[in-house]
């Protein structure tokens, strides 16, 4: 299982707020919705599994880049400090351990890859999810 | 114990010499018919009449004298007359079948010939006895006859306008799933099906003899882009819905296109000639896809409780797994009248020495088939075919006087059906159409064909079905209208288009 991964962003205080982009490879791979959640407040490093998370949005749409906004982060500045998490899952309706690679990207303008990994399913599912720690500068 | 075995053993053979010599005492006469093109010969028989039906070319031995070869569904049918109290015997092998009748004595001044016919063994043919009696199956047995055994394929329109069944030959006019098997007529017992990329090269290596002709006898079936795509991103779009569909359309007709391959060898095992049809099937839109039904399911499929653990999601998404799974197999059940639309050809070759230099095509087969949902009651059906360079046997002349061998000519036809179809608890209906455009041998023949059936429930077990077809040659004058008119009563709806 190679999920979780932590990576780090930089953003811009004067480029707005980013936005992220989920694809997922993998010929026999049905991903489910994908969702994005904030952490509630700021985290210190290494405590990214512990903090309490909230819901930003929920997306069908793989392949497509979506804002990173939602009741808790209306500007850039919102995001300084915290962590922002996200899930997806992967099944497959054929082969229990089909094989996938999961690319994550998010960025202000181009889109910075943050997460790249590949994987089988077990037993036809998979959880993906990761956590990217914002600074603001 | 073993002498109990070796006396059952001995009886048992006892009893076979008997049969044998029984067999041999009266006028028995054997006819065998070959395969030459991977076909499985089918046996039938009904109201007196035993029948070989065989698709392609054939070999054939023994009592072919006593048997009227004919022309139909696209097939040589050997036919003869069994009298009252005859019997007969069906071996099938491999592509072959031997059929073997014991005539019975027809003393002066008997009576034509009756309904009953005797079997050879007690064991009787199933109902569909083309099925039972074919020789599909390839371990050798006897069949035997029977008063039931007469439930023969229905006539297609195309080789007989006048006595057919509409509805089946408007649905046998559907895109094949292996188009290069239909073109070349056989039905190959052992069909190459890649799962990989190492598998198809295998394939691949296997077709050339030392002298890089084709082998003869091939046959392959594949969907390559969902072989070779496993890397690809837009496989992942396979059940988009929304804008990311109009972006990623083409993703699903993609994975879901086969191509067919297969050879055949020439009339006779001296013959070099070689037949090769290469054929594409594409399906451009499956309501009742069940990847597609599982992969719309799936993705409204949302995390619940982001703080979740990863444990407690995985646990959730094999439940969502299996649910999607069921609502998709009990929705494809579901829908009766899907809405689809697919595509399919394959052109086919020819070598008259058998080497794959001097292959040149010669014609092929195209079709369209589409199906539109009307709410949860109706489909609209349509069905388009065309085909060319087909050997089809001479409807003149079947047999050569000379040398006995079947005639075949050159027919290109082209076929346009439809139907719709209503279904509901207490009323069912149909209307079909059909256009016929063949040239056989040079001889155009174009005719429509069109007919109708209604069916009311009219209590529990109890349905009333009219049905009017037209054939070409009848009046559509209200007497002839009336003459081809017929109802029925029955226990069982027949018109269901689900069958229930």
């Amino acid at each position: 299982m190679p999920f979780p991964t932590l990576s780090n962003m930089q953003l811009s205080s004067t480029a707005g707020l980013p936005d992220i982009l989920l694809s997922i490879r993998g010929s026999l791979i049905d991903p489910t919705t994908y969702t994005l959640a904030v952490s509630d407040g700021q985290v210190p490093a290494g405590g990214e599994k512990t903090a309490h998370y909230i819901r930003l949005f929920d997306s069908p749409n793989f392949d497509a880049r979506r804002q990173v906004s939602g009741p808790t982060v209306a500007t850039v500045g919102d995001l300084a400090g915290r962590v922002l998490k996200w899930m997806v899952g992967l099944t497959s309706l054929t082969k229990d351990d089909a094989a996938y690679e999961m690319i994550v990207q998010c960025g202000q303008g181009t889109l910075d890859t943050q997460a790249d990994e590949s994987g089988n399913l077990d037993h036809g599912v998979e959880f993906a999810h990761g956590y990217i720690r914002v600074t603001v500068g | 114990m073993g002498t109990f075995v070796l006396r059952s053993a001995s009886m048992v053979f006892a009893l076979i010499l008997a049969s044998t010599s029984l067999v041999y005492a009266q006028d028995q006469s054997c006819l065998t018919i070959t395969s030459l093109d991977g076909s499985t010969p089918a046996v039938n028989y009904e109201s007196n009449q035993l029948k070989v039906q065989v698709q392609g070319r054939f070999k054939q031995e023994g009592a072919t004298g006593e048997y009227t070869v004919s022309a139909g569904n696209g097939a040589v049918v050997l036919s003869r007359d069994l009298a009252a109290g005859s019997t007969y015997s069906v071996s099938p092998a491999g592509n072959s079948v031997k059929v073997c009748v014991q005539q019975a004595p027809q003393p002066a001044g008997a009576t034509p010939p009756g309904p009953g016919v005797t079997p050879l063994t007690a064991t009787p043919p199933s109902s569909s006895s083309s099925a039972a009696a074919s020789a599909a199956g390839g371990a050798t047995s006897t069949e035997t006859a029977s008063k039931e055994a007469g439930t023969a394929k229905p006539k297609s329109c195309i080789d007989d306008k006048i006595n057919c069944d509409l509805g089946a030959t408007i649905e046998s006019l559907t895109a094949p799933e292996s188009p290069a098997f239909t073109v070349l007529g056989v039905a190959p017992s052992e069909v190459t099906r890649p799962t990989s990329p190492a598998d198809f090269s295998t394939f691949l290596v296997s077709a050339f003899d030392e002298q890089g002709h084709f082998q003869s006898g091939l046959a392959l079936d594949a969907a390559p882009f969902l072989l070779l795509g496993s890397k690809q991103s837009w496989f992942s779009h396979y059940g988009d819905t929304g804008p990311s569909n109009r972006k990623y359309w083409w993703v699903r007709p993609l994975a879901r296109t086969t191509i067919s391959f297969g050879t055949t060898k020439g009339a006779s095992d001296s013959d070099p000639a070689l037949r090769v049809a290469m054929g594409v099937r594409i399906v451009l839109y499956d309501e009742r896809d069940p990847r597609l039904l599982y992969a719309r399911c799936i993705r409204l499929v949302v995390v619940p409780d982001v703080n979740a653990t990863p444990e407690e999601m995985i646990k959730r998404l094999r439940e969502e797994r299996e649910r999607c799974k069921q609502d998709g197999i009990k929705k494809a059940q579901e829908i009766w009248n899907a809405t689809s639309l697919a595509i399919a050809g394959a052109p086919t070759w020819f070598s008259k020495d058998g080497s794959s230099s001097s292959l040149q095509l010669n014609g092929g087969g195209y079709w369209a088939s589409g199906a539109v949902r009307i709410g949860t009651t109706a489909q609209i059906l349509a069905h388009f075919r065309r085909r060319t360079g087909e050997e089809v046997p001479d409807p003149n002349n079947p047999t050569d006087p000379t040398t006995g061998q079947p005639n075949f000519v050159i027919q290109s036809s082209t076929f346009a059906g439809g139907s719709l179809r209503y279904g509901s608890a207490v009323f069912n209906g149909r209307f079909d159409g059909l256009y016929v455009h063949k040239k056989v041998a040079g001889v155009l023949d174009t005719y429509p064909e069109f007919g109708f059936g209604l069916e009311r429930k009219l209590a529990e077990n109890l349905y009333l079905d009219a049905s009017y077809r037209y054939a070409p040659g009848t009046k559509l004058t209200s007497s002839g209208f009336l003459s081809n008119l017929k109802w029925n009563f029955n226990k069982v709806p027949k018109l269901s288009p689900t069958g229930k």
